[in-house]
């Protein structure tokens, strides 16, 4: 299991070079005249043209400049945004916020959408297994900036019962809809594996050698059941927060949470790329972490894989 | 001077940029004179300039620093409709020699910074210095050069790595700590030195401030009716009243700048009445705006912002006038500012809105009203467009309004029309510089003037402007806009400025589509809120409903 | 035989299927005294297996149900019977092991854990004790090194191993009835003896009466004090296993008998019983055997017949019963 976390962690190395040389080349190399972006249709002033090209380094050649920014990555200078500050500073005053959210969100899916998964499976066929079915496939279908919207809307605006944006009522209060918005797909996707996973599980040999055994229902449910079909559940729902972690880009700009997704959405639109480059690699970072979490707990949770 | 509205991009979803240009408040105040107190809340968007005054140039680092600072002038109405470039408390005077290129300014005492520091003329002149040397990369160096007040000097302080030179024509009066003298190439008259300085306008920094600029995004060093207390995050700036100030005091006790990215989150809190006053509302409250807030939704016409289609002066297509006048006529401007825009825009007649000295004639006259029939008949006349189709540019905010024209031209014109969309700003730009662009292609854009001149709303038409996007030309155009600029009289001025306008229209290689109006709201919790065209909100003279 | 530790009469259980309810077990009938081994002998599809899950209470009860018929152990009813109650008897009383215990044992819990957990529900043992015990019950079984193993997972024994397992779960609380559902079925021919030779060990030692349910005839008269054939869903004969065998009154019995192979008389092609057994769903009328039977009559299809007494203790059910036996 050591070798296999070292051989993972080095493999990082790779998948960081090639993201940040591919977000850097999507940021940089497209068309569009960056400085046109930049200044957002003020006339160039030459002085000033002059001093974001020696900057930005613009008039290097590509690769030049995208060596010279990773020169001053491994250096620990990820850049600055236009005001000034660090995009380090930036990331750690943002990302806590974001993890907040995904934090929320993620207790969300997995309370409520196991929850309610194992009770539609155990009652299958009854009202809240109709209600879940009907109720997730609404979700999945309906766009999440909808949802949003509407949900702000009704309980932000119109009922006033929670803050429709922000964190000025900090965690929880102002946190519930964001969250409970950002949840809903995943927690539709985990409502629905849990009970089918676990209804496939039902039918198990294992289950019925329980049963044989004269073990109280409760204990065959969670011990026996639960702890098998729960296993794509758990994959699930670690490459669900691993994307959590991402920053919803949508909801943060929505609710006007201030979080990394909504420090990107703002970077783009002032054209900050060095932020941008800097925001997601850390962000691929991150989903790349979580990503070796899951498959290491994968391994405890499932004694039949064995890693290398 | 820069384009306009089309300048978000894609991804946001707010109302386009209002404007530039800085309006500081202390002004005399209308009502609301005494002090209210209490607290309110603005919103914006942040800016990739930060909080400085040599470096702002979009309206909501502008609309914190007019709150903060006092700076030379402000914008306010003169006569009738329209804005001009007013002192303030702390300009004492302002005066030129006969030729109108040697000017000198003396200040009132007592406008000091908040960190202790007096403000005196060496403040002004150490700022203007700071802004035009080039190594410092701040963007409204361009103020001093010659495409504004052409400065004596500024060449030599405006390379790319220059930092730390003075320009030669700005300096203390040797004997009076209190007066700057400035010198400039060009003669100019009284109203042309006073836009130009007041908008954009940069206001006096601090020894500290200049000393260490990056400091100012989280801890604002300034001199105005409101200073900034406990630092600025990136979410909100909040200004207490200066109790030093010496200048009429604000109203309210405190005024907090909330930074929201999306313009819809604005409107939401704006409806719960969490949010104070929202100076731009983004395009999706527009339809509800009127019903939801009665009086507080703010419609005011003659913003300071134009949209106008463009042709090619080498296209082979649009290569008849009467050809483009067709096109002019066919649409309907006044439908689809009712029913797309909801009255929040008009149907433009010059490229000057009635806010601005000498604008709001009708100079277009027959050529840009609409008659479907009459257009038809000019087309046939013409002998039909050659080509039978072209194509217009938008970005995603002008899709519906484009798509509205081309029904229209395809309806009453009998030619074809595709929109041709843009992701944002940046592409668009590429496009119309590049070699590609077809023959039948419209330009489609706007731009938003610093200040309440017509030369400011006409400027990217110059041949040698580097944003006239569509390559536009005309010696006498250029010649009548340069002798506007620079006549020391008055009249003779705003005569010149108008017959440069008569020109494009004579030309009608471009002409204005819709003037737009200020769109803005505010909450119950405040009243007296007033908005100058430039879109600044006058924060000092609102006050909180007790 | 003194009263029967286990008496099944009549015991009717259906399937709903697509084509609606059909009867897997159609009537079956037989009773197991103390310490005796009854096996359940017939071939697949035969309901051998369901009559089991339902003696235990673990059949998948929305798609099976038992319609008819009584299962009385100790004289206590358990049809019907409330799930509280059947529970407390289910390991502790009642135990079944299975054919396939890599399927039968939870993958993700470790042996020791799955052992103990029958201490710790029954007995209410705390986890030390539990442990205690469990190794104590693999070492009946005869794991080998039984402290090291007890927390590997069920993939990591042999088929046999495995098998040791499930009958140290199930035997751990000295049950008075096993089940044993095809046990040695899944595993290779000495594992086989192995496993037959422990089981029969456990029952000497804990008096414990043996259902086995089997296909394998040779494994059945080895092991088995009687047998009742099933076909279709009922009991073609009973009796003890040297009635059934040497005596054999029913012609089922009979084709099964002569299809296995024998060392003794090798060469010339095997004898099979033509045709194949029917499926649940579309039984024949009157003997269910009938239609690959070489005795078939018109009154065969015509009623089915009666289990009938042919001698004391030895019952078969066919209209031609007596011919069969005395037909030899």
């Amino acid at each position: 299991m050591g070798r296999f976390i070292v051989r993972r962690l080095l493999q990082f190395i790779p998948v960081f070079l090639g993201t940040t040389f591919l977000i850097y080349f999507l940021v940089f190399a497209l068309p569009g005249d960056p400085i046109a972006g930049l200044t957002a249709g003020k006339p160039a002033n030459p002085a000033f043209e002059a001093y974001i090209t020696e900057q930005y380094h613009l008039d290097d050649p590509f690769l030049v400049q995208y060596l010279k920014y990773l020169g001053g990555l491994l250096t620990g200078d990820l850049g600055q945004t236009f005001s000034g500050q660090s995009v380090a500073e930036v990331f750690a005053e943002r990302f806590p916020v974001t993890l907040q959210l995904a934090a929320t969100a993620f207790l969300i899916e997995v309370v409520l959408g196991i929850g309610l998964g194992v009770w539609a499976a155990r009652r299958r066929g009854g009202i809240v297994d109709n209600l879940s079915l009907a109720g997730t496939l609404i979700v999945i279908s309906i766009p999440v900036f909808v949802l949003a919207y509407v949900v702000q809307y009704i309980f932000g605006v119109k009922l006033g019962w929670l803050p429709p944006t922000g964190i000025a009522k900090g965690w929880p209060v102002s946190y519930i809809l964001p969250a409970f918005v950002l949840a809903a797909l995943s927690l539709a996707y985990v409502l629905r594996l849990t009970r089918q996973s676990l209804l496939e599980t039902f039918s198990l040999d294992f289950m019925r050698t329980a049963r044989a055994k004269g073990l109280p229902g409760g204990r065959i449910l969670w011990r026996h059941g639960l702890r098998n079909s729960l296993i794509p559940v758990v994959t699930f729902l670690g490459a669900d927060l691993a994307a959590l972690m991402g920053g919803a880009v949508v909801i943060e700009g929505i609710f006007n949470i201030p979080g990394v997704g909504q420090q990107l959405y703002a970077s783009i639109r002032l054209g900050e790329a060095v932020v941008v480059v800097g925001l997601v690699t850390a962000l691929v970072i991150i989903y790349l972490i979580m990503n070796l979490v899951v498959d290491v707990l994968y391994g405890y949770l499932d004694p039949r894989i064995r890693y290398e | 001077m820069r384009r306009s509205a089309m300048v978000t991009v894609a991804v946001a979803l707010t109302g386009g940029l209002a404007l530039a240009g800085c309006s500081s408040s202390g002004g005399d105040s209308g009502g609301g004179g005494g002090q209210s107190g209490g607290d309110f809340s603005i919103a914006i968007e942040s800016s990739n300039t930060g909080l400085l005054p040599t470096n702002c140039w979009d309206v909501y680092c502008a609309q914190v620093l007019n709150a903060a600072y006092t700076g030379l002038y402000t914008f306010e109405k003169s006569d009738g409709d329209a804005y001009t470039a007013t002192p303030t408390e702390l300009n004492k005077s302002v005066s030129s020699d006969d030729a109108g290129t040697s000017w000198t300014i003396s200040l009132n005492e007592g406008f000091d910074f908040s960190n202790g520091e007096k403000l005196t003329a060496q403040s002004f002149v150490d700022t203007w210095n700071y802004a035009a040397n080039g190594g410092n990369g701040q963007q409204l160096g361009f103020v001093f050069g010659p495409s504004a007040l052409n400065v004596k000097g500024y060449k030599a302080v405006s390379g790319p790595k220059t930092k730390g030179e003075k320009m030669a024509g700005v300096s203390v009066d040797e004997n009076d700590p209190m007066t700057i003298k400035v010198e400039v190439e060009e003669p100019l008259s009284n109203d042309m030195f006073a836009n130009l300085l007041a908008g954009p306008q940069i206001m006096p920094m601090s020894k500290a401030a200049l000393k260490d600029p990056k400091s100012q995004n989280k801890q604002l060093i300034s001199n105005g009716p409101f200073v900034m207390q406990e630092d600025a995050t990136s979410q909100s700036i909040k200004l207490v009243r200066n109790s030093g100030y010496k200048g009429t005091p604000a109203s309210a006790d405190s005024v907090e700048f909330r930074i929201y990215e999306d313009g819809n989150s604005e409107w939401a809190d704006l409806q719960g009445n969490t949010l104070d006053v929202v100076p731009q509302l983004p395009d999706s409250a527009i339809s509800s705006a009127s019903s939801v807030l009665g009086e507080r939704f703010i419609n005011q016409p003659g913003a300071m912002e134009y949209s106008f289609y463009g042709f090619f002066q080498d296209s082979k297509v649009f290569a008849d006038r009467d050809v483009r006048v067709a096109i002019a006529k066919a649409i309907d401007w006044d439908q689809i500012n009712s029913k797309i825009w909801f009255g929040t825009r008009d149907r433009a007649t010059s490229f000057a809105p009635a806010t601005i000295p000498g604008g709001g004639t009708d100079l277009c006259g027959d050529d840009c009203t609409f008659d479907a029939a009459g257009a038809k008949q000019k087309l046939d006349d013409a002998g039909g467009l050659p080509g039978g189709s072209v194509e217009i540019a938008a970005l995603s905010k002008g899709k519906e309004t484009t798509t509205a024209v081309c029904n229209q031209l395809q309806t009453n014109l009998g030619i074809k029309c595709s929109v041709k969309l843009f992701s944002d700003f940046g592409a668009y730009i590429d496009f119309l510089y590049s070699d590609s662009i077809p023959d039948n292609f419209i330009v489609n854009s706007g731009w938003v003037a610093d200040n309440p001149t017509i030369a400011s709303m006409i400027g990217p038409f110059a041949s040698d402007s580097d944003v006239n996007d569509i390559g536009y030309s005309n010696k006498e155009f250029d010649r009548l806009l340069q002798e506007g600029n620079h006549a020391t009289d008055p009249s003779t001025q705003q005569q010149k400025w108008v017959d440069a306008e008569k020109v494009l229209f004579a030309d009608f290689y471009a002409y204005p589509t819709q003037m737009l109006n200020t769109a803005a709201g505010y909450s119950t919790n405040v009243s007296g809120v007033e908005i100058n065209p430039l879109g600044f909100v006058n924060t000092a003279d609102i006050t909180v409903n007790s | 035989m003194g009263s029967p530790l286990l008496e099944v009469k009549d015991l009717r259980v259906s399937f709903a299927t697509r084509e609606g309810r059909v009867e897997a077990v159609n009537g079956l009938s037989f009773a197991v005294a103390p310490g005796r081994t009854m096996a359940l002998l017939g071939e697949s599809g035969s309901g051998k297996s369901v009559a089991a899950q339902a003696i235990m209470g673990v059949l998948d009860t929305p798609p099976a149900r038992i319609t008819a018929g009584s299962i009385r152990f100790e004289g206590q009813e358990l049809v019907g019977l409330p799930e509280k109650q059947y529970r407390s008897l289910r390991g502790e009383k009642l135990a079944m092991i299975f054919q396939d215990a890599l399927s039968a044992l939870n993958p993700v819990l470790s042996v020791g854990t799955q052992i103990a957990e029958m201490f710790r529900v029954h007995r209410d043992l705390g986890r030390k004790q539990a442990r205690a015990a469990a190794l104590e019950a693999m070492a009946e079984v005869r794991i080998p090194a039984a402290a090291a193993r007890f927390d590997d997972f069920p993939h990591q024994f042999s088929g046999g191993m495995r098998q040791r397992i499930i009958i140290a779960m199930m035997i751990a609380l000295s049950p008075k009835v096993l089940i044993a559902d095809e046990p040695t079925t899944a595993l290779d021919v000495t594992v086989q003896a192995q496993i037959m030779e422990l089981l029969a060990r456990l029952q000497r030692e804990l008096g414990t009466s043996l259902i086995l349910i089997s296909h394998d005839l040779g494994v059945v008269a080895d092991v088995a004090d009687d047998v009742t054939v099933m076909y279709a869903g009922r009991a073609m004969e009973q009796g003890t296993v040297a009635d059934v065998y040497r005596r054999s009154a029913n012609p089922y019995t009979r084709g099964l008998l002569e299809s296995v192979p024998s060392l003794q008389a090798p060469g010339g092609r095997l004898p099979v019983i033509p045709g194949r057994p029917p499926s649940p769903s579309s039984t024949p009328t009157g003997c269910a055997f009938h239609p690959r039977c070489a005795l078939a009559q018109q009154r065969c299809s015509d009623s089915a017949p009666a289990l009938v007494a042919v001698a004391p203790e030895h019952l078969s059910r066919c209209w031609f019963a007596e011919e069969v036996l005395s037909g030899d």
